[in-house]
């Protein structure tokens, strides 16, 4: 969890214009103020494009955090696996 | 309304537009830049240029043009653009502008949509870009 952590920090300290080091599993929309619905998306597709990855409508809903993405990245990369 | 999920990945239009000397004059009005590149043959020629260069920026105002009419056209909301401006234009001239989609994101509606700018009369490339689009 901790490496796939480091891996995504960057996207999410480009898109929302932080730090890499200030980026926790624990960083959600409330804590930045830069992360807006725009931002949203970007992380979404930063996400999705460097893991081959798609989420879907629903998944949205589920990613309010960095954990949030962490999880349900985790989930996909092992469906793609199976 | 259209969806991310009626375009494809592939999916592309190419469309002509004339670029002349008067446009640059226009949007050197417009914009307010009037770099001696764009305003006098001479400072041009002084720099080892044909002649006056059209803006960067006029040929992104072209792409951005086939984004919100044709691909993905009216249901579009440019998000991002970027370009790299790879030789001078120098009207008049005629540009050759391809737009392809790359990637879909269907999740959030979002189209990345590669972009080529080429000049008619040589093929020579003018500029490449890359542009993101919503269109929930």
């Amino acid at each position: 969890m901790t490496n796939r952590l480091d891996e995504i920090r960057p996207i999410f300290a480009e898109v929302l214009g932080e730090a890499a080091e200030v980026i926790t599993a624990e960083t959600s929309a409330t804590d930045v103020e830069g992360w807006d619905s725009f931002a949203h998306i970007s992380i979404v597709v930063g996400v999705e494009e460097k893991y081959g990855v798609s989420f879907t409508t629903e998944d949205l809903g589920k990613l309010t955090c960095v954990g949030d993405f962490l999880d349900l990245l985790q989930q996909k990369l092992k469906a793609n696996a199976a | 309304m259209a969806t991310a999920a009626e375009f494809a990945i592939g999916q592309s239009v190419v469309v002509e537009r004339h670029v002349s000397l008067d446009d640059v004059d226009r949007f050197c009005e417009l914009s307010g830049d009037t770099s001696a590149i764009h305003v006098d043959e001479s400072a041009a020629h002084a720099r080892n240029l044909d002649g006056r260069v059209a803006h960067g920026v006029l040929i992104s105002s072209f792409v951005s043009a086939v984004i919100g009419t044709e691909l993905p056209g009216d249901d579009g909301i440019m998000q991002s653009i970027q370009m790299n401006f790879r030789n001078p234009v120098i009207p008049p001239e005629t540009l050759v502008i391809k737009a392809e989609i790359i990637g879909i994101s269907a999740a959030v509606g979002q189209l990345t949509i590669r972009v080529e700018v080429r000049q008619k009369t040589d093929g020579t490339l003018a500029a490449t870009g890359e542009v993101r689009s919503l269109v929930r």
